[in-house]
C-alpha cells in the first residue's frame, strides 16, 4: 500500500481557519463553546456538509436534516422519527432552536452536557436505531474519505490535525455547526429587546399577560430569553436546568408514563423522576408541531386546554391529575378568545428569518435523478 | 483556631487607595485593613440538615413527609453592628457568581439524586470585608432591593440571573424559594411551594418595570443579636417556617402552597412565621432565622 501523501502545501493553502463571526444581536449573549472545540467558520461549513449528508446513515438513507429540517424549525413535524429501514423511534425530534444554549441535550438525559457527545446517540444509538451505524464507524469514515470534496473540507477545518477524519473531527464539525444555529429575530425579539412596541400584535400583546400571568403559569418554566429554565451562557460559571413532569400521563394513579418513555427516571433510577422530561424551548414554536416528547398532541390549542388547562393530559384520558408532576400543572380556566391571544403570542415566537436563513440550509448541490 | 483561619486578613494600604483616588486628595490616607468575614449560613428541618432531594416527616403531622426540590433566597443590605453600636455595611466580594453589589444569592439545592433542577453549585455563605472591631448582631434583608428587583431578568448578571428565580419584570424576584413534594399515606402526592415576593406591584404590563414600590413589597428585615461571624452560623429552620402550615392542604384555586398573593389563606401562617403582615395582621417577628454556635 503506498503511504498517503499529506500535502503539507494542501494545509498551508487551507490556512488556519478563520474564527466564526457570531451573527448574534447586541442584546444577546454568547452560547459557551468548549475549548477543546473552538467554532471556526471552516469548522462549521464542514458540520453543515455533514449534517445534510445521509453517508452518515447505515443505508444512505437519513441524514441529521432527514429528523431535524430547517423549515420547521430544525424538526420533522413528525409525532415520533422513524430510524433507518423504518425501525419506529420513541421521541419526537426536538428542535435544534438555539441548541448551543442548553445545558443538557435530548429529552430526558441530565448527564448529556455537549453536541459532540450528542452527535453519537443518533449516529451509533441501537436503542432505538436511528441512523443505524453502530459498529460501522469504519465504513463511516471510509464514505467520508473517498468523497472527492470532504479531505479538502476536514484539511480546511481542522489543520492542526492534518484533516484526519475520524470520529473526533466528525462531531466537532456536526456541534460547531449545530453552535451557529441561532434564533434572536422573532417578532418578540423585536418588540421585547429590540425597541420596536409595534413588532407585536394586539393580540400577541395579549396573549404576553396571559403567559406571564399567575393564572397560566407558563413562564415558570418557559422563561429566560430561549422560553426555557435550560440555560447556559458564555459568560456564566453554572448553567441552570430545568426536567418536569406536566402529568401528560397517569397510566397507575400513582404518576406511571409508558414504560418506554418514562423520562429521567430512565437514567437516574429514581421514582420520583417518573415522567420528568426537559423544558424544551418555545422558540419557532408553531413551526415544531406535534408536540411533547413524544408527539402526542396535535396542535397548540390542544396543548393549552387538553393538557395544561387540565393538569395535564392524563385527566382527559380518565384519569387522576399526575402525582408527580411539577405543582404549577395546577389546571386554569381560559375563554376560547383567550386561547387565540395567547397562540397569537406563541405565533409571534416564530423566527422567519432563521428558517430561511441559506447559511443553515442543505449545501449538497441537488443529485441528479 | 478554625475561626483564626476564616479570618483572612487583606492589606489595602494606602498606597492601593492613593493609586485609585489619586485626583481626590494628595494628602496621606491612613492605612485600613479590612478582615475578610464569612457569614455561614445552614439550612435545617428542625434538626435535620436540609439535602435536596431527601424526605422529611412533618413532626406534627404524622404520615405527612415533604421532600424538597429547591431553596434558594437573596440576601441584601447586609451590616454588623459592632460594640460602639455602629452598624458596619459588609462589602460583599464580587464573584462574578452568588454576589454583585450589596446582594447575594444562598442556594442549598444541588444538581444530585431526586434533585435534577437549579443549578450544579451550592453556596451556604456570604463572603466580604469588614473593619477590624468586635461585631455581636447581624442585620441583613431576605429580599433583593426595588432598584434591582424588577430589570430585564433575562439579559440581568448573576445572581440575578436565574430563570426560576425570577416572577416577571412586574413583580420582579423571587426572594426567597422553596418547593417540595409532599407525601400523604391517604391523599397521595402534591406540590407545595413558599415563593416570597413583591406584590401587587404598578405597572403598565406584565414585562414592565413598576416606577414607584410595590403595594406589598414584603421584604424581611432581619436582625439577629449575640451574633458573632468568627462564632456563630446563621440557621434558617424550614420547620418554623412551616408552623401551622398544612403543606398536605392548598386552598381551591389558589396558587400551590404560598406565592405571597395577600389573597391567598394559605399564605397566612407563612407570612406570620416570617414576620410580614397580611391582611388584617400587622408584621411581628421573624421566626426562619436564628443563630447558633458553629
Amino acid at each position: 500500500m503506498k503511504p498517503r501523501l499529506f500535502g503539507l502545501a494542501l494545509v498551508l493553502l487551507a490556512g488556519s481557519a478563520a474564527a466564526f463571526d457570531w451573527p448574534l444581536p447586541d442584546w444577546a449573549p454568547r452560547p459557551p463553546v468548549p475549548e477543546e472545540n473552538p467554532m471556526t467558520a471552516a469548522k462549521v461549513e464542514l458540520g453543515r456538509y455533514l449534517f445534510y449528508d445521509t453517508r452518515l446513515s447505515a443505508d444512505n438513507s437519513l441524514s441529521c436534516a432527514s429528523c431535524h429540517r430547517q423549515e420547521r424549525a430544525f424538526t420533522d413535524g413528525r409525532a415520533l422519527s422513524p430510524g433507518v429501514n423504518g425501525q419506529p423511534g420513541v421521541r419526537s425530534s426536538m428542535t435544534l432552536t438555539n441548541v448551543a444554549y442548553y445545558p443538557t441535550l435530548t429529552w430526558s438525559n441530565p448527564g448529556l452536557h455537549t453536541l459532540e457527545q450528542q452527535a453519537l446517540v443518533p449516529i451509533f444509538g441501537d436503542h432505538p436505531v436511528e441512523m443505524g451505524m453502530a459498529g460501522k464507524e469504519d465504513l463511516l469514515i471510509t464514505r467520508l474519505q473517498q468523497d472527492p470534496h470532504y479531505p479538502a473540507r476536514f484539511r480546511a477545518a481542522f489543520p492542526e490535525q492534518e484533516g484526519v477524519i475520524n470520529l473526533d473531527t466528525l462531531t466537532r464539525a456536526l456541534a460547531s455547526f449545530q453552535r451557529s444555529l441561532l434564533s434572536f429575530s422573532s417578532p418578540y425579539d423585536h418588540y421585547a429587546y429590540a425597541g420596536d412596541r409595534q413588532a407585536l400584535s394586539a393580540a400577541a400583546k395579549r396573549g404576553e399577560a396571559l403567559f406571564f400571568g399567575e393564572r397560566l403559569e407558563c413562564y415558570h418554566c418557559h422563561g429566560g430569553i430561549n422560553f426555557t429554565d435550560n440555560h447556559q451562557q458564555a459568560n456564566w460559571a453554572q448553567a441552570e436546568t430545568g426536567f418536569h413532569n406536566t402529568g401528560l400521563y397517569n397510566l397507575d394513579g400513582k404518576g406511571r408514563y409508558p414504560v418506554n418513555n418514562p423520562g429521567i427516571r430512565e437514567l437516574t433510577g429514581n421514582p420520583a423522576d417518573e415522567g420528568h422530561f426537559r423544558t424544551p424551548t418555545l422558540r419557532n414554536i408553531a413551526l415544531t408541531a406535534p408536540y411533547m416528547h413524544d408527539g402526542s398532541i396535535a396542535t397548540l390549542r390542544e396543548v393549552i386546554l387538553a393538557h395544561y388547562a387540565r393538569q395535564g393530559l392524563a385527566t382527559t384520558q380518565g384519569r387522576l391529575p399526575n402525582p408527580l408532576r411539577s405543582s404549577l400543572i395546577a389546571g386554569f380556566t381560559i375563554t376560547e378568545s383567550e386561547v387565540d391571544d395567547l397562540v397569537a403570542f406563541l405565533n409571534a415566537l416564530t423566527d422567519e428569518a432563521f428558517v430561511t436563513n441559506p447559511r443553515f440550509s442543505d449545501p449538497h448541490p441537488p443529485r441528479s435523478p | 483556631m478554625r475561626c483564626t483561619q476564616r479570618r483572612r486578613l487583606i492589606q489595602l494600604t494606602a498606597l492601593a487607595l492613593l493609586a485609585v483616588g489619586q485626583a481626590l486628595s494628595a494628602h496621606s490616607v491612613p492605612a485600613i485593613t479590612l478582615e475578610e468575614t464569612r457569614l455561614e449560613f445552614s439550612a435545617r428541618f428542625g434538626n435535620q440538615p436540609f439535602v435536596c432531594g431527601q424526605s422529611y416527616q412533618l413532626a406534627p403531622h404524622p404520615g405527612l413527609s415533604l421532600t424538597p426540590t429547591d431553596l434558594r433566597f437573596y440576601v441584601s443590605d447586609i451590616e454588623l453592628v459592632n460594640e460602639q453600636g455602629k452598624a458596619v455595611p459588609l462589602q460583599l466580594k464580587e464573584d462574578g457568581l452568588w454576589q454583585q453589589g450589596k446582594l447575594a444569592l444562598l442556594d442549598f439545592e444541588q444538581v444530585g439524586p431526586g434533585c435534577h433542577n437549579g443549578t450544579p453549585l451550592l453556596n451556604t455563605q456570604v463572603i466580604g470585608t469588614l473593619p477590624p472591631g468586635r461585631y455581636n448582631t447581624l442585620r441583613f434583608t431576605l429580599g433583593v432591593p426595588f432598584q434591582r428587583n424588577h430589570g430585564m431578568p433575562t439579559l440581568a448578571a448573576p445572581p440575578l440571573n436565574l430563570t426560576a428565580m425570577f416572577w416577571v419584570w412586574q413583580a420582579g424576584y423571587k426572594f426567597f424559594k422553596f418547593d417540595a413534594q409532599v407525601q400523604n399515606g391517604q391523599q397521595g402526592a402534591s406540590g407545595f411551594s413558599v415563593h416570597l415576593g413583591s406584590t401587587e406591584c404598578s405597572s403598565a404590563s406584565r414585562t414592565t418595570a413598576p416606577a414607584s414600590p410595590c403595594r406589598h413589597p414584603n421584604r424581611v428585615r432581619v436582625e439577629l443579636a449575640n451574633f458573632d461571624p468568627r462564632q456563630q452560623r446563621v440557621v434558617l429552620d424550614l420547620s418554623r417556617l412551616l408552623q401551622g402550615s398544612r403543606p398536605d392542604f392548598n386552598t381551591p384555586d389558589t396558587p400551590p402552597g404560598c406565592m405571597s398573593g395577600q389573597d391567598d389563606p394559605d399564605c397566612q401562617a407563612i407570612f406570620r412565621q416570617l414576620g410580614l403582615p397580611f391582611g388584617t395582621s400587622h408584621a411581628g417577628f421573624q421566626q426562619l432565622f436564628h443563630v447558633e454556635m458553629q
